[in-house]
């Protein structure tokens, strides 16, 4: 290793002996910054680019002994069909978040060859991250397309361009304040797949009480990410049960109660017990709200077109019962399925009607 | 640029030495003045520039971050300079800079340059290296061991 180092140190030495003059301040102050993006450069670089493939071609024929100095490493996007590589569409993968160096690794994956279009683009987000592309992650495309990427511009060194995270292990952020928790899901560049929603509940407005997925999970780009914080207390619904007797439903921190008639105040008790092992109500005041009973011990779990639905359930019975809510988007197949302690199947509800 | 306030002159003047040499270890002789130019002047007119403590440390992720976005424009130009100085060495610019020197630069990536610079030249430790960079010390790490690899293989 000695001897690498000195090879090393030499290298620096023989290449820092090249560099040309500093500039003095006059040709700084003369000096305007290239724009960014620099469309003619790179109408000029592509040029350069297809002139070096004819060159290296001609000069790799003649000096075949030499073959790795004179091949251009960034080689033109590679034709299809390619011998091995079906020809189906492609879905366009997840740069946002990446480095564009990991962007590019993925971009020009065997059998993918897409194009990166790379532009720059002011941004408060970590330098050097993609902060965007076109099209979007899960568009269908075709082998060798083009993808416009956006680079975080490089702006200044007081946000870390470490901290843009492609994968993340979720951290525990119940107990976190709204803008802690905001601050954690900025950092990562999640933007539009991590949602902050509030709910109707408790004595300190404004905590996180509950995130999906759970801490610790390991999540990347593209993975939505809820996170509940308390807003004020209300009542989200009703209902009539076999009786005739109505119950509201109210949201609490923590989960949901269910309170008796019109009183409101933490009355959650006195309801009998619940028929079935589970129903289900949707409506309230926001489309998206779904809640139900649950007969103790049990647990329910919500798909909706296959994809897990966040739930909250009340973890001491309530009324004799357990209660649970959750916020289903509008649309698809709702499913219902109610488990055991031991995680066997007690009842599944499959598309549940809205 | 226009005019550049006094203590930006000084400052300039004081570290444009070492700025050259990491410009040209970033991107090459021929890119390191374009790539030392823009940056420093995008840096001066930046306002977040007169709130910056650390000026110097600044500057080098200054150039670290313009060199990695220009990555592919610095990769092609190298492709070119590497074969200008295999054909035709007395035409390369600047004079000096070995064909082996260039490909092997070539081969690296822009991180695991600004990571050998640092730890080789600055004779800065690891931990030090990722600071400077605002890495973690296990990206350096790995860096430094890939890079290690690749001029073992390029400079034997």
């Amino acid at each position: 290793m000695n001897e690498l180092d000195g090879d090393i140190r030499r290298f620096l030495t023989r290449l820092t002996d090249a560099a040309p003059d500093a500039p003095d301040t006059a040709a700084l102050a003369d000096h305007t910054p290239s724009p960014p993006g620099r469309p003619v450069a790179r109408l000029v670089g592509i040029a350069a680019v297809l002139a070096l493939v004819v060159v290296g071609a001609v000069a790799l024929r003649q000096r075949t002994d030499e073959p790795s100095v004179g091949a251009p490493s960034t080689a033109a996007a590679p034709t299809y069909p390619v011998a091995g590589c079906a020809l189906v569409p492609l879905t366009v993968p997840i740069l946002v978040g990446r480095t564009l160096e990991e962007a590019e690794r993925v971009a020009g994956e065997p059998c993918t060859g897409l194009v990166l279009d790379v532009r720059q683009e002011p941004s408060e987000l970590p330098p050097g991250s993609v902060v965007g592309q076109e099209p979007q992650a899960g568009a269908q495309t075709k082998p060798g397309a083009s993808i416009v990427v956006y680079i975080a511009e490089a702006s200044g060194g007081a946000t870390s361009f470490a901290t843009c995270r492609y994968s993340v292990t979720m951290p525990d952020l119940v107990g976190l304040t709204r803008a802690q928790a905001e601050e954690n899901l900025r950092g990562w560049c999640f933007g539009g797949n991590a949602r902050v929603v509030e709910i109707p509940a408790g004595d300190e407005v404004g905590r996180v009480v509950n995130q999906s997925p759970a801490p610790g999970t390991p999540v990347q780009q593209g993975v939505d990410v809820i996170v509940s914080v308390t807003g004020a207390r209300q009542v989200v619904g009703s209902f009539t049960l076999g009786d005739g007797t109505r119950r509201d439903v109210e949201l609490v921190a923590g989960g949901i109660c269910i309170s008796r008639g019109d009183d409101l105040t933490r009355g959650c008790d006195g309801l009998p017990p619940v028929p079935s092992p589970v129903v289900v109500f949707f409506g309230g005041d926001g489309p998206q709200d779904m809640w139900g009973l649950l007969d103790p011990g049990l647990t329910v779990r919500v798909e909706r077109d296959g994809v897990a639905v966040p739930v909250q359930q009340t973890t001491e019975p309530v009324g004799g019962h357990l209660a649970f809510f959750g916020l289903v988007p509008a649309g698809g197949r709702v499913t219902v399925t109610v488990v055991d302690a031991s995680g066997a199947v007690v009842k599944r509800l499959d598309d549940v009607p809205r | 640029m226009g005019v550049m306030r006094a203590d930006d002159v000084e400052l300039y003047e004081k570290y444009a030495d070492e700025l050259i040499r990491f410009a040209t270890v970033l991107v090459g002789p021929s890119g390191a003045e374009d790539l030392l130019l823009d940056t420093v002047t995008r840096v001066f007119a930046s306002p977040r520039w007169s709130s910056v403590t650390n000026r110097r440390a600044y500057l080098y992720r200054a150039l670290y971050n313009r060199a990695a976005n220009e990555r592919r424009a610095t990769q092609r130009r190298l492709a070119r300079e590497v074969r200008a100085a295999a054909e035709a060495p007395a035409v390369v610019d600047p004079p000096g800079v070995d064909v082996d020197v260039l490909v092997a630069l070539r081969h690296l990536s822009v991180r695991q340059r600004a990571v050998v610079h640092l730890r080789y030249w600055h004779d800065l430790a690891a931990p030090d290296v990722a600071r400077a960079l605002d890495v973690s010390l296990r990206t350096v790490e790995r860096e430094l061991a890939a890079a290690q690899r690749i001029l073992q293989e390029h400079l034997s």
